[in-house]
This record gives C-alpha cells, structure tokens and sequence, in this order.
C-alpha cells in the first residue's frame, strides 16, 4: 500500500492509532482535529486518567499523548501505571506529555514515571508534529533498573548523530572531550 | 594519574546514597530495545522495526497542512477566548447573591467554574486556571451543598474579574493574589477537616 499521508512523502500516518486524554472537552477536541490532520487515521480520547487506562487496553493505541494535570487520576500516575501494569499489551508505548507546568520539578517527575516526550502549552503545529515525528524515527532505548522502567532517563543530544557525521568528529583529537578523565603521566 | 583523580574516580563508582529518584545509581540495570514498530508501520517496510534510531529524517511538512494546523488552533483560541469570557459573565449572578447575603448551591457554581477552567486550558492562561482549580479544590470538598464561606467564593470570583490585572507568566504581585487564594482554601479546608 503506497503512502497517503498529505503531510510526509515517505510516512503513512493514517495506520496509527493515537490517544489523547485531557480532562478539557475543548483541549480533546483540538487535539483529536490537529493530529486527524496531520494525518493520523485514529484519534480516541479520555477524559482522565481512571478511564484512559480501561480504554488503552481495549484499543491498545500505536501512540499517547496526556496531559499532566486531571482528576481523580493525573497524567503521572496514568503514565506509571501504563508502564507498570503488567497486564498492559504495550509497555513501550510512546508517551507524550502535554502540559503548561514547564518547572523543571515538573519535567523530572514526568520523566521519573516514565514519560518519553515533554511537550509545552501553548501547543503549535510545529512542535506537536515534531514530538510525533520523533517518537516515530527516534525512539528511546528502555531501561529496567530498581522499580523504575521505562525510556532512558539519560538522553544527550549530543549523542545524536546526523548523516555523514561521526563520533570522533564531535571533538578534536587534540583536545580531551568535557569530562573526559585526563591522565598525568609523569 | 594523580591520587586526587584517582579517589575522584574511586567516589564515582560507588553506589550514590540518595534516592531521589526510582532507582539508585549501581543497581543492577537492563536495557531494552524494542522494535521500532510505529516506523515500521508508517513506511509499510518490516525490515525498518530493527532501525533503532534514523540518522536523518525522512519526514516532509507541508506548509499548507502546517498552515491549516495553526489556523485551527488560532479557531479554537477564539472560541475559547469567547467560551471563557461569557462563562465568566455566567458566574455574576451567584456573585450578586453572595454579595446580598444568599447562598446558591454549590454544585451550579462548580459546573460553571469547571467550564472555565476547560476554556482557561486550551488558551493556557495560567492565572485563570490556577484560580479555578484552586475554587474547584473547595467546593469539591464541601460536607454540603451550602457548607461554605462566602468570602472564599468572593475572593475567587473577584481575582476572576479582574483576570485582565493578572501577568500571564505570574509577575510577583499575580503570584502574591494566586498564592494567597490557595492558602485561603488550604487553611479552611484543614479547618473544616479538624471540627469534622
């Protein structure tokens, strides 16, 4: 089947299914519209938490994005459980987390439970499709340490290399990287 | 090496102490790497699941689908906008009769401010949202339907009013009002908890 996405001429957007869950009807309703347009083929959606988690599993969604802050159960602990349960059909699911609370306390807490994108309000085109994109082409390694699993807390972007880039190009052969331990070799 | 180095190297490779977050340094840590199904499901190409990370992108935006995207969020803002401001108008009535002493139900009220904080969400007006969940976080708690203090009402339903005076990025003086609101909740529901 050749691609029908209007918006990517290598990507077919419309096999995925995604899920918002936001406790504002109108958030829901602008969020399930912008990603139909960007061309995904299913939008469902929830209005907190508690009931997120039923619908996740019966449609088990290629995709979520959340919000951060719902009644009776917040974007957080949706997030954990949604790794955590082990009655969950994906545990890898991309998570994408939509919130005004831009705090870096913030930011560690959805990373802490789990989450695998930060997206900050007041959302634009631009940033949404990126998060979108970036969980399709660049998803994150998992890691399983103590109670916690979920993406890899360490993310550098200075590990990502581009195309015709190298690592040892990254820095001079002459001039130890940052943090490198440096030797004394008298 | 030098000792200094030597002992820096020797404290990083204990285990740290704190447990700040799920899972301390030097426990034991697997890493997964799952298949990267969605890639492979988009480009409708099995082989690409073991593409663990794409070194360029491959994904055009149309400018055109990018400009119907922002013009949508430009529509929702206004309906927003509008949905906001006349749900306020709404609140005006039960303000008035506070003012004169009566008490409305508390569950009309809870309705309306919730309208406005779903309003307040898409526009990300922190101001408003904050004095709404903080109304909200009241009412919710009420032992009954009229079980309230009519100056908290006030107070809220004042702040909201006049939400043109308050800074959206929270400027000191709006974080004074915003803070002063929640304390005021804080304090009457622990009040309400201890004669309970």
């Amino acid at each position: 089947m050749p691609p029908q996405n209007s918006g990517s001429k290598t990507y077919d957007l419309s096999v995925l299914t995604a899920m918002f869950v936001d406790d504002s009807p109108y958030m829901r309703k602008l969020i399930q519209d912008l990603l139909l347009l960007m061309g995904i083929g299913k939008v469902i959606t929830a209005s907190d938490g508690e009931s997120a988690l039923e619908l996740y599993k019966q449609e088990v969604p290629d995709l979520l994005i959340t919000d951060a802050s719902m009644e009776p159960m917040n974007g957080f602990e949706f997030v954990r459980r949604i790794r955590m349960d082990s009655e969950n059909p994906n545990p890898f699911v991309p998570i994408i987390m939509l919130s005004g609370h831009v705090e870096l306390a913030n930011i560690e807490r959805a990373r802490d439970n789990g989450v695998t994108e930060y997206l900050a309000k007041p959302v634009s085109a631009d940033s949404l499709m990126q998060r979108v994109i970036s969980v399709i082409e660049r998803p994150r390694q998992f890691v399983k340490v103590g109670p916690y699993f979920g993406p890899d807390r360490r993310r550098h972007t200075s590990d990502v290399f581009f195309e015709g880039e190298r690592r040892a190009d990254a820095a001079p052969a002459d001039k130890p990287a940052a943090g490198a331990a440096t030797w004394d070799l008298e | 090496m030098t000792l200094k180095e030597n002992d820096k190297l020797e404290e990083r490779a204990k285990p740290a102490s704190d447990n700040r977050h799920a899972g301390k340094k030097g426990d034991p840590c697997e890493f997964i790497s799952p298949p990267n199904l969605l890639l492979a499901k988009v480009t409708h190409d099995p082989n690409l699941k073991k593409i663990v990370n794409l070194t360029k992108s491959n994904f055009k935006v149309e400018k055109k689908q990018l400009v119907k995207m922002n013009a949508l969020i430009a529509e929702s803002q206004t309906r927003c906008i509008k949905a906001m401001n006349s749900k306020i108008v709404q609140v005006e009535e039960t303000y008035r009769d506070l003012r004169n002493g009566k008490k409305p139900p508390a569950s009309e009220l809870i309705k309306r401010v919730q309208d406005i904080h779903n309003a307040a969400k898409v526009l990300d007006h922190t101001p408003v949202m904050r004095i709404s969940t903080s109304l909200l976080k009241y009412l919710r708690n009420l032992s009954s339907e009229t079980a309230y203090a009519p100056d908290i009402l006030v107070a809220h339903l004042d702040a909201l009013f006049n939400r043109n005076a308050l800074d959206l990025k929270l400027d000191a003086p709006t974080k004074m009002v915003l803070s002063a609101l929640e304390t005021l909740v804080e304090h009457a529901m622990t009040t309400q908890k201890k004669k309970a």
